[in-house]
């Protein structure tokens, strides 16, 4: 009846019972807990195969849903389930703990044990903040991220660890204790409608708040994932989180942490308070346009190779937000597949930087040039993975960032009371948002020129060894997904669009119940999710999904804008 | 002139012999004064509690006082004690040079 | 009046604890030898058969049902059981941690365990209180005990010092309590509490008003709520850790256990009967001050003790929240109340037992700076005091967490603006909370050790270290059970 309902479970318990193993085993025994953590990280993304297996494509709801009671006496339940957005970023947490294990075997050489047991207690954290359905699930889990991530950054972080530590858990919980208050808002207006507690999402979000409750709520939610994004202005935690996290903090960071940001807003800030999400939207968008273009022009001043990447991922995160907030089908898949393309390379550029600062142990640009003549193998991947990230067109880049721009575009006609005209248009935004994809190709190959070609000039650049198997081993995945994923991105999005479009739809249709009193939705919510779902694929925004990668002309042509986005309208019959 | 002595009036001096005894906590150094300004408090409050359950006729209110007179004297040889210690260590019993530990 | 000797079941509990303590205190004079390890055990068996028994008698009653016991002095009911339960075990904890901490720091005093069960059962009395007398009994015993205990460490400067203030300001509240009952039983003629509820509505407004203030005062004293508080960073500093322990855990829920009934039960219930004001407006705007003023004093402390005061102070702001959550008729705030109060006494106990274990003669290792790089020399310890850290703060999957939680749930129901407000303020300062929990953290974690550790070592000590952790992470994982009770 419910196939692969084990799957859940079983990959949020998995790293749990590494973290205990890794814990038991004597101190000292370093490749013992190094093989405990590869072995059970590599285990749960098998594991975590089965239930891309079990995905049902056509399918918009929760899929393999464990539902189990917890604390009856709060209506709170153990309730997981995947849909066409988590499952994949359930996979990159999958695919990039092992491999982020793998490449630190070199890095992390004391406290072996408990650098793997938080590493293992992140992964769980992280997967459970996707799959969770119950609000509770959801804050817990969303909390005990927070203290591995903080031990990562505090005990093999580097100079200046302890500043960035505690900076990075003062600005999340900040965030994340608003959104506390919001939670407990919904709670008990739930139970003031219906008479019943239930931190349940599927039932919280058949409540329908007042607008100006929603604007409130929405706004606690969006702060708590605009820290996390990092959306500017709340973006100065990273680079300090970046620079002092040791490499494998680093990746994790970059490569699953911030997207839980983008992640909650789609299925938790806008789901509940679409009209909070309406008022704010314009706003948060042009917040990530700025962040684009001035991550990517931070970054190109940078001389430390990490903060230069840390700068791009607050530009590159900013694209991902600007497509949640165009609010087309287009924007939003490709603000998933920008995260997903942003995981791998922002991961392998991270592990390369890695690599490099295990050799020479230093950052600054200025100390490299001509690496390429020594690390042939490195020099080649690593310049795949630039690539990938800079969006050329074939790589995984430039798929999601290609689709939020043009999503961005048509994004004109989306908000309920027109778009407000004190603000810059849409395809303003979208034309500056393009500016950054030129600025982030121009700062990553200056960084890449910088590092590998040129003259070999430097002394104790000269007897470096290439990548071992090892190393080999943890970029080559890496390198082939990028490719795998700008060349065919059919099979992520074919997944991804019936949730998205089911998202719009529920979306539009709880918009169109206006405002008053705290209610339940009323009884023409299905009918009109119906329509606005309808709507949306005779517009066929998704046309990309059918065109070859590489022919950005052909979507923009083939696509008519207008009726992709339209709101329904209030008063529909 | 006779004047007839009501509960009011026991009640007024009950409550100036309890602002007498909180003013005395709150001004006098030593630690023995302090302890007699408290002791002034609890029987302002047992007046008043006395005049109470006279007013409604209710036995309870002077059983209440009785506990409290028993009480107030275990908490007064208690506090001797440590005023003892005190004493033993520092050669005075001046609260305002009470100040090692840290405010 | 009649005195039904069938009563004398119901207060079991009280019973066990005062006997075993005066047998205690009797036997000490038998001990001649330095070890006074024996006494210990005595008294854990003395407090846990006292759980034992409330858990019996807490079986024995059914879950709505209650007694009034000895013409109405006493009641018996499921909440005044937990709580005594909960006392039961924090004695015992108590007496865990007492013997080695005696033997490093030199105070070997075997007064000491008989004192902490008289004490205790000045709690039970508390939580079983249904008159204004009891109640004063109840706060009395309870406070003359920690009062000695706080001062046991005879030839310490820094422990009388601490026992004086703590004394006088302790009476001086007590002065205010009795003051404030007196002045309530003006207005209502009974000191029974039973018929105080029933009288609220025609008594003396203005006597009630003012009587039931003075008793917040005296209340705010014991509990350390701001601007009462200003006692408890020094008595927390100058007693002995093991006493500092007992004194954060249990005299203060046993104090909001009397509060929980006085204010809760009988003269609140749903919705305040009366006045304008009733008690919760002043209530609410302590909560907010004590929250507040608690967490920003404790990030500027560098002594663990007094941190632990000051964060013990805000605690009391949230339990306070709970408390008005409770009187303004919130289904739930009896239930977080009760949990609450479960969480923070074993987080609290847990906490202290670590700093009691951390430090050795003459080096009592209480500075955070003292503390750098424990974890790697005491991985274990680091580790409880991490747990107990984050539960202090509020975060999950610990049962303090989940405590504030269901407070600040139970708060959002009675749909009050100001306990709206207050909620808000709750939560944000949790946030700051985080900042000084996360320094003990950070020191023991992130900085590198200057040499050796020593530290105390006993198995009871080392018991109570590992079963409180454990326990707070149960209760924040599976709270189920522990909301029902």
């Amino acid at each position: 009846m419910n196939p692969g309902a084990w799957v859940l479970p079983m990959i949020l318990g998995l790293p749990l019972l590494g973290a205990l193993f890794a814990m038991c085993t004597p101190r000292g025994e370093h490749a013992l807990s190094r093989g405990i953590g590869i072995a059970t990280s590599t285990l749960t993304f098998v594991v975590s195969l089965f239930a891309l297996s079990y995905f049902d494509k056509t399918q918009a709801g929760y899929q393999m849903v464990t539902d189990a009671s917890w604390i009856p006496g709060l209506g709170v339940r153990f309730k997981t389930g995947v849909d066409g957005i988590t499952l994949w970023l359930v996979l990159l947490t999958t695919f990039l703990t092992p491999v982020t294990l793998l490449a630190a075997t070199r890095t992390i050489e004391k406290h072996v044990r408990e650098f793997v047991a938080a590493m293992l207690v992140l992964e769980t954290g992280m997967l459970g903040a996707f799959v969770a359905v119950d609000a509770f699930l959801f804050y817990v889990m969303w909390e005990v991220m927070l203290i591995p991530m903080y031990l990562l950054i505090g005990i093999w972080g580097g100079q200046r660890r302890i500043y960035a530590s505690i900076k990075f858990v003062i600005y999340t919980m900040v965030g994340s204790l608003l959104m506390l208050v919001a939670i407990f808002y919904v709670y008990v207006s739930y139970a003031d409608v219906t008479g019943v507690y239930t931190t349940d999402l599927e039932k919280l979000q058949t409540l329908v708040l007042p607008h100006k409750a929603q604007v409130w709520c929405f706004a606690a939610f969006a702060l708590a994932f605009c820290i996390k994004i990092p959306l500017f202005p709340f973006h100065t935690w990273l680079p300090d989180a970046h620079v002092e996290a040791p490499t494998p903090g680093s990746v994790i960071l970059a490569g699953v942490l911030l997207k839980l940001g983008i992640f909650g807003l789609l299925r938790w800030a806008m789901p509940l308070f679409p009209y909070g999400a309406s008022v704010l939207a314009p706003y948060i968008a042009i917040l990530a346009v700025i962040g684009i273009v001035y991550g990517a022009l931070v970054a190109y001043a940078q001389d430390d190779v990490k903060k230069l990447v840390a700068y791009s991922s607050v530009s590159h995160l900013g694209f991902c937000a600007l497509g949640v907030f165009a609010l087309t089908p287009a924007g939003i898949e490709g603000s998933i597949y920008a995260m997903l393309s942003h995981g791998l390379t922002t991961g392998g550029l991270f592990l390369g930087i890695g690599v490099l600062y295990e050799r020479r142990h230093t950052r600054r640009l200025a100390e490299y040039g001509g690496i390429w003549k020594q690390m042939p193998i490195f020099s080649a991947l690593y310049l795949i993975i630039v690539m990938g990230s800079a969006g050329l067109p074939g790589l995984s880049g430039f798929i999601g960032e290609f689709l939020s721009i043009f999503g961005t575009f048509n994004a004109g006609d989306t908000f309920p009371d027109g778009y407000p005209n004190y603000l810059p248009h849409p395809r303003i935004l979208g034309g500056l948002a393009a500016t950054g994809v030129i600025l982030g190709a121009v700062y990553l190959l200056f960084m890449f020129q910088k590092v590998f070609f040129g003259p070999l000039d430097k002394a104790r650049n000269g007897a470096l060894p290439d990548l071992s198997v090892r190393e080999q081993v943890v970029f080559i995945p890496i390198v082939v997904l990028i490719f795998v994923m700008g060349v065919f991105p059919r099979p992520f999005l074919k997944r991804m669009e019936p949730s998205v479009n089911a998202f719009l739809g529920a979306y539009h249709a709880k918009l169109a119940e206006g405002d008053g009193p705290s209610r339940l939705v009323s009884d023409e919510f299905g009918g009109r999710a119906r329509m606005a779902i309808e709507r949306i694929r005779r517009g066929g925004s998704s046309a990309p999904l059918g065109t070859e990668p590489g022919t950005p002309s052909a979507p923009g042509a083939a696509v008519p804008p207008a009726p992709t986005a339209q709101p329904v309208p209030r008063g529909l019959p | 002139m006779l004047m007839n002595i009501g509960y009011g009036h026991f009640l007024v001096l009950a409550a100036l012999l309890f602002a007498i005894g909180t003013a005395g906590v709150l001004l006098r150094k030593n630690v023995l004064i302090i302890m007699m300004s408290i002791e002034l408090m609890l029987n302002a409050a047992n007046l008043t509690i006395l005049t109470f359950a006279r007013m409604h006729g209710d036995l309870g209110g002077h059983s209440f006082a009785m506990v409290v007179i028993a009480v107030a004297a275990a908490e007064v040889a208690v506090g001797l004690a440590i005023v003892v210690a005190i004493f033993r260590g520092r050669r005075h019993v001046d609260v305002d040079k009470m100040n090692i530990l840290k405010h | 009046m009649t005195f039904n000797t069938g009563d004398l079941l119901y207060i079991a509990p009280f019973l066990v604890l005062a006997v075993s303590g005066m047998l205690l205190v009797l036997a000490e004079a038998f001990f001649t030898g330095k070890d006074r390890t024996a006494l210990a055990g005595i008294t854990v068996a003395g407090a846990l058969a006292s759980t034992v028994v409330s858990i019996v008698l807490y079986r024995h009653l059914g879950p709505t049902s209650s007694r009034l016991l000895f013409s109405e002095m006493l009641v018996a009911d499921r909440t005044g059981y937990v709580l005594s339960g909960l006392f039961g075990v924090v004695a015992a904890l108590a007496a865990l941690l007492a013997p080695s901490h005696q033997r490093t720091h030199g105070w070997v005093v075997g007064e000491y365990y008989g004192i902490l069960l008289l004490t205790a059962s000045g709690m039970v009395l508390l939580a079983q209180a249904a008159n204004l007398a009891t109640v004063f009994l109840g706060v009395e015993t309870m406070s003359i005990g920690v009062y000695v205990m706080t001062a046991l460490r005879r030839r310490s400067r820094r422990g009388n010092e601490a026992a004086m203030k703590y004394f006088l300001m302790g009476a001086f509240a007590t002065a205010f309590l009795l003051y404030g009952m007196a002045l309530v039983y003006g207005a209502v003629g009974t000191t029974n509490l039973v018929q105080i509820q029933q009288r609220l509505v025609s008594g003396n407004l203005g006597l009630l008003t003012v009587g039931s203030f003075l008793m917040i005062a005296a209340f705010a004293f014991k509990v350390a709520a701001v601007p009462f508080h200003m006692w408890a960073p020094d008595a927390y500093e100058g007693a002995p850790t093991p006493v500092t322990a007992f004194m954060a855990a249990a005299v203060k829920a046993a104090a909001f256990a009397a509060m929980m009934r006085v204010f809760g039960q009988f003269m609140g219930g749903d919705k305040l009967p009366y006045g304008v004001i009733g008690w919760a407006s002043p209530m609410v705007v302590l909560a907010a001050l004590t929250i507040t003023v608690g967490n920003i004093a404790a990030i500027r402390q560098d002594n663990i003790k007094r941190m632990l005061a000051y964060s013990s102070i805000s605690h009391a702001g949230v339990l306070l929240v709970g408390l008005c959550a409770m009187g303004l008729g919130s289904a739930s705030g009896k239930a977080a109340m009760v949990y609450y109060l479960i969480a923070y006494s074993l987080t609290t106990m847990g906490a202290f037992a670590v700093v009691s274990y951390v430090g050795s003669k003459d080096n009592e290792r209480l500075d955070i700076e003292d503390w750098a790089g424990l974890a790697s020399r005491h991985p274990a310890a680091a580790l409880a005091m991490t747990v107990c850290l984050l539960s202090l703060g509020g975060m999950p999957p610990t049962g303090g967490f989940f405590a504030k939680f269901y407070v600040f749930k139970s708060a959002m129901e009675a749909q009050d603006q100001q306990l709206l407000w207050l909620t808000a303020i709750g939560v944000i300062n949790s946030a700051i909370s985080i900042f000084y929990y996360l320094r003990i953290v950070t020191a023991m974690y992130f900085k590198d050790a200057r040499g050796e550790i020593a530290t105390t070592r006993s198995a009871g000590l080392v018991f109570v270290m590992a079963a409180c952790p454990l326990v707070i992470l149960e209760m924040g994982l599976f709270p189920n059970w522990w909301l029902t009770l």
